[in-house]
């Protein structure tokens, strides 16, 4: 199946800020267009301070102050190919589809759970009202027999989050993000701040669900090993930009975009002792990002044109797009 | 209930002091409307009689027993500091919580208010407020007065720790959810809060009694209608100190000083087991 599920269109979004009189506008996200599928696990990659996170609040529709939409629309695409444009939709619209069609995992989803709140009670806030007709008796019946599937047993759900070790709670979160069988989870770096053991189970529990409901993951992270197990396609971003995007296999095999070249040169492989290089310069400010190519001062191949000129994404002969005048 | 009470019974030694000077309150509560004498009648009794099983605290200058007056006097007080404390903390919870949620403007205009209440002089302004309404005040708008003037510090406290919950991932999941803001602050911020609120509460209750206090002393309040303070006035008026009628300075003082300090640790002790982290270290030692 390669129909779309969720798109953004030219998105543009910008922190916009009035302290004492000045004005401060931060351009965080910059014509971003998206499209992801159903049933397919859409990674999102880059650094920090890149953009990542207010890309997915967007894409999630949560669009509160100080962010602010410039141009550009998300759209949700319904089982049945109606349309609904989340930035525009009323509340109503919106609490009609927010858990039941799309949940998201917040950053450090460690913290999703109240720590003064019983588990049960936070699905119980959180997950029950999305569930349609159905009693509370029920909805407790429900629960116990998701959480099975995540091997946790009912005594969790009367345990505060505090009792739960690290794992257990992420299981919990994703327990809590999936009991509404949503067609997406939007995932904030979900596996961040795990020790490797953990981060595997958790992620190949997110793997198994995803296959078993179908349903499409918007994965965020910045750790590409992560991106390299579980995506179908990632997008790469830098400076609110999307700089590559394609298949997970192209991306590694054969990266167009120096940004990305770099990007996956510096991952560590067992056995290779050099030296891994690095890009020098640091991100670039958003609140007065550079003209052109927003990578060009820190590009080791970067022309003339870069510096004027803003490149849009184009397919290249590795099977990816990628937006770089000098990508072939 | 009864093994959480128990078991605060047997491990803490605050909890204990607490129950049995509480239960010494409800007692002279009880036993108040049980008096053979008017509180506030005088020569009912014979005069100057110092503690005796007769009279267990004594009898005043004026011939009133200081056992029977005191029953009414303690009840009088905790009633007036259970209102006052009441209705401090409705405004407290209400400002602080929807202040510190609402943010932007709306928190600006309220902390305003709440600022200006927090720099008014309380007792100068009580001493005038009295000296110009002495005869139409009773304890009631008394309470009330105390409650409009006793409510801004906990409200800033309550709206810090909002400030701070409202940032947090389980209330940007909640309202992602959807969840109505009036549902947020009570079931996701009310329980974080809700040791503070307990124990501003207390300390809402002793400050208030005290000031009543403070005020009967000056001969401020309705001297007639028997309180703590106001058992207190009396003695001065009669030189009790000098006239070696200690027993009547001895009982308003002692009594207040023994519930004040139960209700005090029983505060404390009731805070340490609400706290679920507690809670769960009790597990443990139980398991």
């Amino acid at each position: 199946m390669t129909t779309e599920v969720l798109r953004t269109n030219a998105l543009r979004a910008s922190y916009v800020t009035h302290l004492y009189g000045m004005d401060r506008e931060v351009r965080v996200v910059e014509d971003v267009s998206l499209s992801m599928r159903r049933n397919e696990v859409f990674g999102i990659a880059g650094e920090s301070g890149c953009g990542k996170t207010t890309l997915l609040k967007l894409v999630a529709g949560f669009c509160r102050p100080p962010l602010f939409v410039q141009s550009g629309s998300v759209e949700f695409v319904g089982e049945r190919g109606n349309v609904l444009s989340l930035l525009e939709a009323s509340p109503d619209e919106l609490y009609g589809i927010r858990w039941r069609q799309i949940s998201y995992i917040m950053q450090g989803s460690m913290n999703v759970l109240n720590p003064v709140r019983k588990v049960y009670k936070s699905f119980l806030d959180f997950a029950y009202p999305h569930m349609g007709r159905m009693t509370e008796r029920e909805f407790r019946m429900v629960v116990i027999d998701h959480l099975g599937k995540l091997r946790l047993g009912r005594e969790v759900l009367n345990s505060f989050p505090h009792e739960l070790s690290g794992g257990m709670r992420q299981r919990v979160t994703i327990g809590l993000a999936t009991i509404c069988k949503p067609s997406i989870i939007i995932a904030d770096e979900p596996t961040t701040a795990l020790d490797v053991v953990i981060q595997r189970e958790t992620l190949g529990l997110m793997k198994r669900i995803q296959e078993e409901l179908s349903l499409t993951i918007v994965l965020v992270t910045h750790d590409l090993a992560v991106h390299a197990n579980m995506a179908d396609r990632i997008a790469i971003m830098y400076a609110g930009t999307i700089v590559e995007e394609g298949l997970t296999t192209d991306i590694f095999e054969q990266p167009a975009h120096p940004y990305t070249r770099h990007l996956i040169g510096s991952l560590p492989r067992i056995g290779d002792k050099e030296r891994r290089g690095f890009l020098k310069g640091a991100p670039p400010n958003l609140a007065a990002p550079p003209s052109g190519c927003r990578f060009h001062p820190r590009c080791p191949i970067a022309v003339p044109q870069c510096a004027v000129e803003v490149p849009t994404l184009k397919p290249c002969a590795g099977g990816t797009k990628a937006a770089c005048f000098l990508a072939e | 209930m009864r093994k959480a009470f128990s078991g605060l019974w047997k491990t803490s030694g605050y909890f204990r002091f607490g129950i049995v000077s509480i239960s010494f309150a409800v007692l002279m509560f009880v036993l108040s409307f049980f008096s053979p004498y008017k509180p506030m009648e005088s020569f009912v009794v014979p005069a100057n009689l110092p503690p005796s099983l007769a009279h267990l605290f004594g009898t005043t200058s004026r011939g009133q027993d200081l056992f029977w007056q005191m029953t009414v006097a303690l009840r009088n007080s905790l009633l007036f500091g259970a209102v006052t404390a009441a209705l401090s903390r409705v405004i407290a919870i209400w400002v602080g919580m929807y202040a510190g949620y609402r943010g932007g403007l709306i928190d600006k205009a309220m902390m305003a208010v709440n600022d200006s209440f927090i720099i008014l002089p309380v007792l100068p302004i009580l001493l005038l407020v009295q000296f110009l309404v002495r005869e139409k005040m009773n304890w009631f708008y008394m309470a009330s007065m105390l409650a409009l003037l006793g409510w801004p510090y906990d409200a800033r406290l309550i709206r810090a720790q909002v400030l701070s919950l409202k940032e947090r991932i389980f209330s940007e999941t909640a309202v992602f959810c959807g969840m109505p803001t009036g549902r947020i602050i009570i079931k996701e911020h009310l329980p974080y809060v809700m040791p503070i609120i307990f124990a501003t509460t207390i300390n809402n209750f002793l400050w208030s009694i005290g000031l009543e206090v403070t005020l009967s002393i000056l001969g401020l309040t309705n001297i007639n209608n028997a309180s703590i303070g106001v058992v207190i006035f009396w003695a001065n008026q009669h030189q009790a100190l000098i006239s070696g009628t200690w027993w009547w300075l001895a009982a308003p003082v002692g009594i207040t000083v023994f519930v004040f300090a139960g209700l005090y640790l029983l505060a404390v002790a009731l805070n340490e087991y609400i706290d679920p982290r507690t809670r769960l270290s009790m597990k443990a030692v139980a398991a």
